[in-house]
């Protein structure tokens, strides 16, 4: 039999004034899933039914499952148990967020950024849906490998401590690799205007290419390299 | 450009993202907990690098600032210097005080032009920034070495 040991952030959810604490967890790997969300639920359908996460798609392509494990942040559907039964797997929400219940932050702010950098096509003309193709050649299309897949799960941003130290105005990894996603867009005609609402000392340039946001995407995107890309147009447009 | 002659701090009633002011009240009246951030998250070759690029920043003005003020002190810089070899610390103590006083001026140095090419957008694949990582500071340990043997 093998068992695991797992610390899980619990938050007070239901009476106000309690402090935060950890509860920790035996789970028997022979009778769980390998991943870290199988064990979320084990501990969820048989020890404590008051375990609190976010969950759906289970296999990496929704997002919900995103908070911190063994000190990095990732999702637990596709985040593998350590085998190792002799450690404990520490499992936090994700940092500096605040907390709801639990492993669930409040993702509110973080989607307030993503709709203020306007993510949606933009041209010049009135855009007549259906009406024809806007065109792009593949190269141009091949600009958007590694901007579009991303899953908007936070798990970059919330590894920034530029972000956590000032996420009410710098908008964070995430949403500057969509903002970019939009810049780089061929068929974008809002280039300059998109530019300009990010010029300000914070927007952007609380970056300092501390790199954990490319580190620590699960979907093995690259924000740190997008937000460097910003910057260039911006120094080179405005 | 006037874009430009426009960038100064916002204040917190500027916030451009609608909503910041009230989701921050929101918190504060829920009396929500916050996530531990720092005590908790993994210390990575990213983050420990970074750091230690501000860390020593601030460290080697320090040793700039606190040199260019000794000689400004009574007895001037000499001065202090025969007081230090009045210790006599043997030849081995030397290297290695002297190799700990350039270390930060050194690897600010080395990891400055690391800074400096990722400003063109060249090696941000995550293997490239590990790899310039530790080759940062493998040779900022060296050429410390290095200069204090030999100055």
């Amino acid at each position: 039999k093998q068992w695991y040991q797992r610390r899980v952030a619990i938050t007070a959810g239901e009476t106000p004034g309690e402090k935060p604490h950890m509860d920790t967890f035996k789970v028997d790997l022979n009778q769980c899933g390998p991943m870290v969300l199988d064990a979320l639920l084990l501990i969820k359908n048989q020890m404590d039914p008051t375990l609190t996460f976010r969950r759906s798609c289970r296999e990496g392509i929704c997002g919900s499952c995103s908070m911190n494990i063994g000190g990095t942040n990732t999702l637990a559907c596709i985040s593998r148990i350590d085998p190792d039964v002799t450690r404990e797997t520490k499992i936090y929400p994700l940092p500096h967020m605040y907390v709801v219940k639990d492993l669930v932050p409040d993702m509110t702010h973080f989607f307030e950024q993503y709709a203020s950098v306007q993510p949606w096509l933009q041209r010049d003309e009135k855009i007549e849906y259906g009406a024809t193709q806007l065109q792009q050649s593949p190269k141009e299309r091949e600009i958007l490998d590694g901007l579009y897949e991303c899953i908007l799960c936070a798990c970059c941003s919330t590894s920034c401590p530029s972000y956590w130290w000032n996420s009410d105005k710098y908008l964070g990894p995430a949403v500057l690799l969509q903002s970019y996603r939009w810049l780089a867009d061929s068929r974008d005609h809002k280039t300059k205007e998109r530019l300009e609402k990010l010029a300000d000392p914070f927007s952007v340039y609380r970056c300092h290419t501390i790199m954990n946001c490319t580190k620590t995407c699960p979907k093995g995107l690259n924000p740190g390299k997008a937000i460097a890309e910003i910057k260039k147009l911006m120094a080179k447009h405005l | 450009s006037s874009t430009l002659s426009s960038l100064r701090a916002l204040t917190s009633s500027e916030y451009k993202v609608p909503g910041t002011e009230k989701f921050f009240k929101k918190q504060e009246v829920y009396g929500r907990p916050m996530s531990p951030h720092l005590t908790i998250y993994k210390p990575q070759l990213t983050s420990m690098l970074s750091i230690s690029h501000r860390g020593s920043g601030v460290g080697y003005a320090v040793l700039l600032y606190g040199g260019a003020v000794m000689t400004l002190l009574p007895g001037g810089f000499s001065h202090y210097v025969s007081l230090a070899e009045q210790f006599a610390p043997g030849a081995g103590v030397i290297l290695a005080l002297k190799a700990i006083v350039a270390l930060p001026l050194v690897y600010h140095t080395v990891n400055g032009f690391r800074h400096l090419a990722w400003d063109t957008g060249k090696g941000f694949k995550i293997a490239e920034v590990y790899k310039s990582g530790w080759f940062t500071v493998g040779s900022s340990l060296v050429i410390s070495l290095l200069m204090a043997s030999l100055l």
